[in-house]
């Protein structure tokens, strides 16, 4: 092994620590901050004791975890009831290694810091299969409690990530086509240094509006949130999945949720709005233009927001049936990514500009709600 | 150090298959599968076929083992297999196995590796470029075939399902 090798080798290593100590670390205060910001939305208070604004809740929680004792049925499968924590967590921090928090690398020291872990040719694609594995987690655990709630919760989970894994996919797809490659790093590249009105270029939530709609909808309901999330529904299973669950593990359940959360937000922010991209001014005037104009800073701006969103979502919406997920990700969802798929398609045959796709959207739109509007079965009087 | 690393997952490989064969439980077999999968995708990218090791991934272990785990965790298949385990399935199974080794050592014997020569880095272009140009009638014709299972599938199951409405037996 050349000296060169083993650098690049040592600098993945440390790069990984970081962003899972990042990750791990951010869910800890997420863990704090979805309970404040829930108790502010229901007119409560919310964790305010433990230390400063009860900032040190996260600490406490997790000594409380540790220290629990690990709870196990009698009948639970002993390999697989450990196993199945430890592969949610490790499939959920391992899915964000491609993705790229800063536009280009960093000279620091001589050294040249490339803000991302990996930059394969394939990054939507691993990301996408790594984070289709989480379902085993879930599916194992719930099946190794050999508890019926968790069994029934695994099984809900499962049919409603592979139901909606096809509606997220077809949502990336367009978007994706715009920039002609599956690179995160291209990504962000074309948003950031092409031009909206001019060019293909622009954040790409202005171009592929519906694509971002079904994008974020599908993610909601890949990462089993309200109001998505049935296989936890509290008042019919208990917790789900992980009912049979204490201690760490649960912990461990619980950690891979919000790092899945962190990783769809990131998603929507690089694919979407841009990523590390800030203000459009000229970055080669000075280290303050540099900052205005992208870094890490932004896009922790934009993860954070989308965090917020799905802590909002939870405190606004009320749970789905679980017939009316189905239809939503099957009969609604798909077919207008397909149909999305497809005007976008022929933009891209015809070389639009940005701008020019969003007003095909936005046609496509307007067409589409006429129709079904036109479709619409007359009011049926009840006869009861 | 390539080497080596294709080593060690080609072993694994081997002896996850070896897993799938010989396990008491169908969660265990199916786990093995998954396992058998995973290493092929690494062996994979360790060959710089990223598409290949991507789409193994996301297709094979990401979807269609779910599903397998899915019903062996729900059916609990052991169960209704109990006793039905005898010498024809055996005998059977090798036959089975004995054949596809047979097949895949004339393969071998023909196929010129040289073609498998590691692709650039940005082989996606090209691939993309092979799929839908040179090889486009061979995949246009798996999806006819796919889509006729799909069909054959839905027709089956929803004969099944609207005799059990009625209350009949299932005619299959």
């Amino acid at each position: 092994m050349t000296l060169e090798a083993l650098g690049f080798f040592v600098g993945v290593v440390i790069k990984a620590v970081l962003f899972s100590v990042a990750l791990l670390t951010g869910f800890a205060y997420m863990t704090y901050g979805e309970r404040r910001i829930v108790a502010r939305m229901q007119w409560r208070v919310g964790p305010n004791k433990v230390g400063p604004w009860g900032l040190l809740q996260p600490a406490a929680d997790g000594i409380k975890l540790l220290f629990k004792e690990q709870l196990q049925p009698k009948e639970a499968k002993t390999f697989l009831f450990v196993l199945a924590p430890m592969i949610s967590l490790v499939v959920a921090l391992s899915a964000y290694a491609v993705i790229p928090i800063d536009k280009d690398p960093v000279n620091l020291f001589g050294y040249s810091i490339e803000p991302w872990v990996s930059n394969p040719s394939i990054a939507v694609l691993y990301l996408l299969g790594i984070s289709s594995l989480g379902v085993y987690g879930i599916i194992l655990g719930g099946w190794a409690s050999n508890n019926k709630y968790a069994l029934l919760g695994a099984i809900r989970s499962s049919a409603q990530v592979i139901s909606y894994e096809l509606a997220l996919g077809t949502a990336l797809v367009s978007p994706l086509l715009m920039v002609g490659s599956l690179s995160f790093r291209d990504v962000v590249n074309q948003q950031l240094d092409h031009s909206y009105l001019t060019g293909d270029g622009g954040w790409l939530i202005l171009a592929q509006p519906v694509a971002f709609f079904l994008y974020w909808t599908a993610a909601v309901a890949e990462v089993n949130r309200a109001p998505f999330d049935l296989p936890e529904a509290e008042q019919e299973l208990g917790a789900g999945y992980h009912t049979e669950y204490s201690g760490m593990k649960f912990a461990m359940f619980f950690m891979a949720e919000y790092v899945n959360m962190f990783t769809v937000s990131s998603v929507a922010t690089t694919v979407f709005l841009g990523g590390p991209g800030g203000l459009p001014v000229d970055e080669s005037q000075g280290l303050l233009f540099r900052l205005l104009a992208h870094g890490p800073h932004w896009f922790l701006l934009k993860v954070y927001f989308f965090m917020f969103v799905f802590i909002w979502l939870r405190a606004t919406f009320p749970r789905f049936r679980y017939d009316q997920l189905m239809r939503i990700g099957w009969q609604f969802l798909l077919p207008l990514g397909l149909i999305n798929l497809g005007v976008t398609a022929v933009g891209v045959a015809m070389q639009w500009k940005s701008y020019q796709f969003t007003l095909a959207v936005a046609s496509m739109l307007v067409t589409l709600i006429a129709l079904s509007m036109l479709n619409r079965k007359p009011e049926q009087p009840d006869h009861h | 150090m390539i080497t080596a690393a294709k080593c060690v997952v080609a072993v694994l490989a081997l002896a996850s298959a070896f897993g799938v064969a010989f396990s008491r439980q169908a969660v265990h077999s199916a786990l093995f599968l998954t396992c058998n999968l995973l290493c092929v995708a690494v062996l994979y990218l360790l060959m710089s076929l990223h598409f290949l090791g991507a789409a193994q991934l996301l297709v094979y272990a990401g979807a269609i083992m779910v599903v397998f785990l899915f019903a062996v965790t729900v059916l609990a298949p052991e169960d209704e297999m109990l006793g039905k385990w005898n010498d024809s399935y055996k005998l059977t199974g090798i036959a089975v196995a004995a054949l596809l080794g047979a097949c895949l050592m004339v393969v071998n014997s023909r196929a010129s590796l040289a073609d498998l020569a590691a692709p650039e880095q940005g082989s996606l272009k090209q691939f993309a470029t092979d799929l839908f140009g040179k090889f486009v009638f061979p995949f246009e014709g798996t999806a006819f075939v796919l889509l006729v299972a799909l069909i054959g599938v839905v027709l089956l199951g929803h004969r099944r399902l609207r005799d059990l409405d009625r209350g009949g037996p299932s005619r299959d």
